[in-house]
């Protein structure tokens, strides 16, 4: 077939062109339930021959609403999986705590924290005051780690605890091995705590653990502290300050337990 | 009328074996889109308003089967029927190439308007999306449709210019 110059649409080929777009934009501007009504309308009347057709041709393959689906599912599972790794890292958390609770003879009372007090330094945290638990001021709070401070008040729904850091706090320590007993005090600008009024002559090794002394009858006695890390030696002093890193991470602290004595 | 009546059975045969048939011979998730081609070789074989009414009713069957964007394929179908009416004096348009090559060329255009729409306008998303699959499809419908008129010359004849004589 030759090539003819290019053919001018005629009148009537812009009318029916025309038409066909009017009809489109109406269906285009309809509403969603609109173009449903007029979709199962067309099915059943003048394209009810395609009927066949339509069944096996389904919907068309829509990619970009399959990349939104996909997108979805994605964030969802993400989210999911998240939930799930939160949720062992507390299940590894709790079994530990069980492992804990079942090894010490005395009664405990579990408690979560939920606050800590407006000063920087975590000298007072809040807890869920726990349900049948008897709460008195000065009750001894532990953690995983070791000793984390004792009660100051409680009311209806919390329990504000002092902890060690807490300058108002006096906690007496002992050393494990020499059982030479100490005062502890917190030393906020180094993050570490000292026992203060060791003897001169002590032996004091690193890593030996510090315990409460029991002294004043402020904590029970045998209660973890710590654990030495050094030595702070002044030979002008009368006596010898050890360096003890708290066995309980306090600025990470989620679950405590009360001792009901 | 023979014209209409031809295109509208060539139609129905041509949903049937792209829903059926190219429906399993996707090549990496792209099929042809040989209701388009049909659509322009309406254009080719009639007249102007020949591709015109098979455009538009070939993007009405496509806009019941997914009513979310009725009036889309309608109207881009239409048009797509109507170009190929204009430029069939231009070509040889016997040429199965040439044939491909116009049925190529308004299907990147068909579907990058469309992939516009389903995106909402967002010209990056639709240009990836467009990417992805349309070039693919304006290939594999080329071919398709070319092979076909190659083997069934006798049901598409190329002779008539005028659907009402």
């Amino acid at each position: 077939m030759a090539r003819r110059g290019a053919e001018r649409p005629g009148l009537i080929d812009w009318m029916v062109l025309g038409a066909a777009v009017l009809l489109a934009s109406l269906f285009l501007m309809a509403d969603a339930s609109g173009r449903l009504h007029a979709a199962r309308f067309l099915r059943q009347t003048l394209l009810r021959p395609y009927r066949v057709v339509l069944g096996y041709h389904g919907c068309p393959p829509d990619p970009w609403n399959e990349v939104r689906r996909l997108r979805l599912e994605l964030a969802e599972r993400s989210l999911d999986r998240a939930r799930l790794e939160e949720m062992e890292r507390e299940n590894g958390r709790l079994r530990d705590l069980l492992d804990f609770r079942a090894q010490d003879l005395r009664l405990l009372a579990p408690a979560l924290v939920v606050g800590r007090g407006s000063d920087r330094f975590g000298e007072v945290v809040a807890l869920a005051r726990p349900e049948g638990a008897t709460i008195l001021p000065g009750q001894t709070v532990i953690g995983l780690g070791g000793l984390v401070g004792a009660v100051l008040d409680a009311d209806g729904r919390e329990v504000r605890v002092r902890t060690v850091r807490n300058g108002a706090l006096r906690v007496s320590g002992m050393l494990e091995e020499s059982r030479c007993v100490g005062l502890l005090r917190w030393r906020a600008a180094e993050g570490i705590a000292t026992l203060e009024g060791i003897a001169l002559d002590v032996e004091v090794k690193e890593g030996e653990g510090v315990v409460t002394s029991g002294y004043g009858r402020v904590f029970p006695k045998g209660v973890p502290i710590g654990t030495v890390v050094g030595v702070a030696d002044d030979s002008t002093a009368l006596a010898r300050s050890v360096r003890v890193r708290l066995g309980e991470d306090l600025d990470r602290l989620e679950e405590v337990f009360l001792i009901e004595d | 009328m023979l014209f209409y009546l031809r295109y509208l059975v060539g139609s129905f045969l041509v949903l049937l074996v792209e829903g059926t048939v190219f429906a399993r011979l996707a090549i990496a998730g792209i099929r042809p889109d040989l209701s388009l081609a049909v659509a322009v070789m309406a254009g080719f074989g009639g007249s102007v308003r020949g591709g015109v009414v098979i455009g538009f009713l070939i993007g009405l069957l496509r806009d019941c089967a997914d009513p979310e964007r009725m009036g889309l394929e309608t109207l881009l179908l239409s048009l797509v029927g109507f170009a190929a009416g204009c430029t069939s004096a231009m070509i040889n348009r016997a040429h199965p190439i040439m044939q491909g090559a116009v049925i190529a060329l308004l299907l990147l255009a068909h579907d990058f308007v469309r992939c516009l729409a389903v995106t909402s306008f967002a010209l990056g998303e639709a240009l990836l999306l467009w990417l992805r699959y349309s070039p693919g499809s304006a290939v594999y419908t080329a071919v398709v449709a070319a092979a076909a008129m190659m083997i069934l010359p006798r049901l598409w004849p190329l002779g008539e210019r005028r659907a009402f004589s």
